[in-house]
């Protein structure tokens, strides 16, 4: 089988390099992260059997007018710390071909797809976590007149390397009111249904194994201030992560906007019961959703902040949130010669009433539970043509106890940040970083510091630490010391390092690593 | 785990001859949630530098202040047009409009919601950004952003306008 794949994938490339001229054009990317890890004494790890580890990806494509096709071959040898063990090995994982043409859009194989804000249906891939749900079967998009789609789906989700057991049919169709009538002013109407079939073989008599999920969404949009609405219903589905639960699920969020020169304000409430929707109903973990529910806070980026990220709960949960951003005009008092950017963000999330005859959650209601909740502000500020800094603090609640393990501390914390990015030249430059937190609960307090030398475009070096230093047992360092290069095609990043769990961004790309000590390699090719 | 070396070392070595990226005809979204696609804007005839960016990425909001600070004088050098490519989920993807309001960003800015864009175009990490001339044709691409890399892009941008 290796070898067919091998053989496939060269004559791919012989083919494309040989056609591709004037027969269409053969594209694709190449990524590869490769890991050696090494005994940890101070976290008391001791190295594995087999120190390498190393996640592959490549993707073909070939496009050739209204046909194109793609395929994905993928090598997990074995997967990196923090991945999926059943990943293991090689193969093609994705594989289709489709013709697009004006109002038509036909999908056979494998394809990624979402439907609204993805509370119903998300096929997609993260490979920074692993997950990667594509469904193999299906689509058809068609747009019988400019202001009207119809998308339906048929096929079975992606279970790791393998397809999932169970079957996915849907459909989603979205309405452009407002260019159907007025084109000044913004209104769509959408909906869709979802239904998931997988076979159950269990004792319980009449057990639901077909589970239909609906959604109706509205927007509305007029000059400075657009609003959206999706609501998704969810029918009774018994599975393991909702301890086999006989009630109906139900989801509902408004997103609003309101912008002026200059300034600009987000703000959103989402209500979420019952909600876990997958493909396995005995699984647990993100592998086999078939819906997406992001957690709905600020997505911090900076060490210190990442290290209390909110996980969403999905059979019950409110949430709020508010983003703002402002730029005050340079040339005033305030603003300075280059201008300010002020940036400030509010999130919270807690649990919902209960009803009293039985105990489930009251969709849209706001229970006496904190789970989590945080408060960022941010300026940006740029002092001269060589000097620019970046100052936020941030007071977040997380509450370990419900979104990690019970008995867990309700974390209390104050992270300041400073940032300043120093320009020697038009290629060199220096960006430096210094954080602290403050938390008299969990592992206490927490400081870091990071320095990136940059000459562009080809070449950076960075060296970055988390110290809990109030840490009495392990009292470790957290560093990441590493070289990136990139030229017009290719960019290969090499370190070494002791990562939490989290997500960081090092040579000017971000991604999320699992825990680990050792050397790292990553390239990353784009052709 | 020899073989995927063969094939990586294979890919590394013929990648150069069989670059073909190219302005994909996927949909995606403008902030005020109406369809449109990258290949749209070839019509325009003018170089395009697309670049895909996201609310949560530091560099990319570095890349973009300093495009800011120069795109109006870059202008007066090169007629082009600058796109950003946000692939916020959506997570994220409905603070792209504020975001871009309150920044006072003064480009194209397109919402790629699930990555259909990103990876059409074999975008695997951000930010990362591709200029095309004015025909459509791929010229150059860069991943990742230091301070210095907008004047690489400046330059890029001279040799297809000829100077």
């Amino acid at each position: 089988m290796n070898r067919i794949i091998y053989t496939a994938i060269v004559s791919f490339l012989i083919a494309g390099t040989v056609f591709s001229q004037d027969s269409g054009n053969i594209s694709g990317s190449l990524e590869s992260t490769t890991h050696y890890y090494v005994e940890d004494s101070g976290m008391h790890i001791p190295q594995p059997d087999n120190p390498f580890a190393s996640n592959n990806y490549l993707l073909l494509q070939y496009n050739h007018g209204p046909f194109s096709g793609a395929l994905q071959y993928e090598a997990y040898m074995p997967p990196l710390s923090g991945y999926p063990y059943v990943l293991e090995g090689n193969r093609l994982t994705y594989l289709n071909f489709r013709y697009r043409k004006e109002a038509i859009d036909i999908t056979a194989g494998s394809f990624y797809e979402q439907f609204g804000n993805g509370l119903m249906f998300r096929a997609y891939e993260s490979r920074e976590l692993g997950i990667n749900n594509a469904v193999n079967g299906v689509r058809i998009t068609v747009k019988p007149v400019k202001f009207l789609r119809i998308t339906g789906i048929y096929g079975r989700p992606r279970s790791y390397a393998d397809l999932s057991s169970a079957y996915l049919r849907g459909f989603d169709t979205e309405l452009d009111l407002g260019k159907a009538i007025n084109k000044s002013f913004g209104l769509k109407l959408a909906g869709g249904v979802v239904s998931r079939y997988q076979p159950y073989f269990g004792p319980v008599f009449n057990f639901r194994s077909t589970v239909n999920a609906y959604s109706l969404r509205l927007s509305a949009g007029y000059s400075i201030l657009n609003l959206e609405t999706e609501y998704v219903h969810k029918g009774i589905d018994p599975s393991h992560p909702n301890n086999y639960d006989m009630n109906n699920g139900g989801a509902f969020l408004v997103n609003s906007n309101l912008t002026s020169g200059g300034f600009g304000m987000f703000a959103s409430a989402r209500f979420l019961k019952g909600m876990d929707f997958r493909s396995e109903r005995e699984t647990s973990g993100n592998y086999h959703m078939i819906n997406y529910l992001p957690s709905n806070t600020w997505q911090h980026t900076y060490l210190l902040a990442g290290i209390y990220p909110c996980s969403t709960q999905t059979e019950g949960e409110s949430s709020v949130q508010l983003d703002m951003n402002y730029s005050i005009p340079e040339g005033s008092l305030a603003g300075g010669r280059y201008g300010t950017r002020l940036r400030a963000g509010f999130s919270h999330v807690r649990n919902q009433d209960l009803l009293e005859y039985n105990n489930s959650p009251v969709m849209i209601s706001f229970g006496g539970e904190v789970y989590y909740q945080d408060l960022t502000l941010e300026m940006t500020r740029k002092w001269s043509s060589s000097l620019k800094t970046v100052a936020s603090f941030t007071w977040l609640k997380y509450n370990k106890d419900v979104l990690e393990f019970p008995g867990a501390d309700f974390v209390e914390a104050y992270i300041p940040n400073v940032e300043a990015q120093i320009r020697f030249s038009s290629r060199m430059s220096l960006k430096t970083q210094v954080q602290h937190m403050w938390t008299r609960q969990d592992n206490g307090n927490w400081i870091a510091g990071l320095a990136e030398l940059g000459f562009a475009p080809y070449l950076s070096i960075f060296v970055s630490d988390m110290w809990n230093y109030d840490d009495d047992y392990l009292n470790v360092h957290y560093y990441n010391n590493g070289i990136s290069v990139s030229t017009d095609y290719l960019r290969v990043s090499a370190g070494y390092c002791r990562n939490r769990e989290g997500f960081i961004c090092a040579g000017g790309v971000c991604q999320q690593v699992p825990a680990y000590r050792g050397f790292y390699l990553m390239i990353d090719a784009t052709f | 785990m020899r073989r995927a070396f063969q094939i990586i070392l294979l890919f590394l070595l013929s990648v150069p001859a069989v670059s073909q990226t190219s302005i994909t005809t996927t949909l995606l979204r403008s902030t005020d949630d109406d369809e449109v696609r990258l290949s749209d804007y070839t019509a325009l005839k003018k170089p395009l530098v697309i670049s895909f960016w996201a609310t949560y990425c530091g560099p990319c909001l570095d890349e973009f202040d300093a495009v800011t600070e120069l795109i109006d004088e870059w202008k007066k050098v090169v007629d082009f047009e600058f796109i950003a490519v946000s692939i916020d989920d959506s997570r994220s993807a409905a603070k792209v409009k504020s975001l871009v309001s309150g920044r006072k960003w003064p480009f194209i800015v397109l919402i790629d919601q699930n990555q259909d864009v990103m990876r059409a175009m074999n975008v695997t990490g951000i930010p990362f950004y591709f200029i095309f001339d004015r025909n459509g044709k791929y010229v150059y691409k860069h991943s990742g952003y230091l301070p210095g890399d907008e004047f690489i892009m400046l330059k890029e941008l001279k040799k297809i306008a000829g100077e």
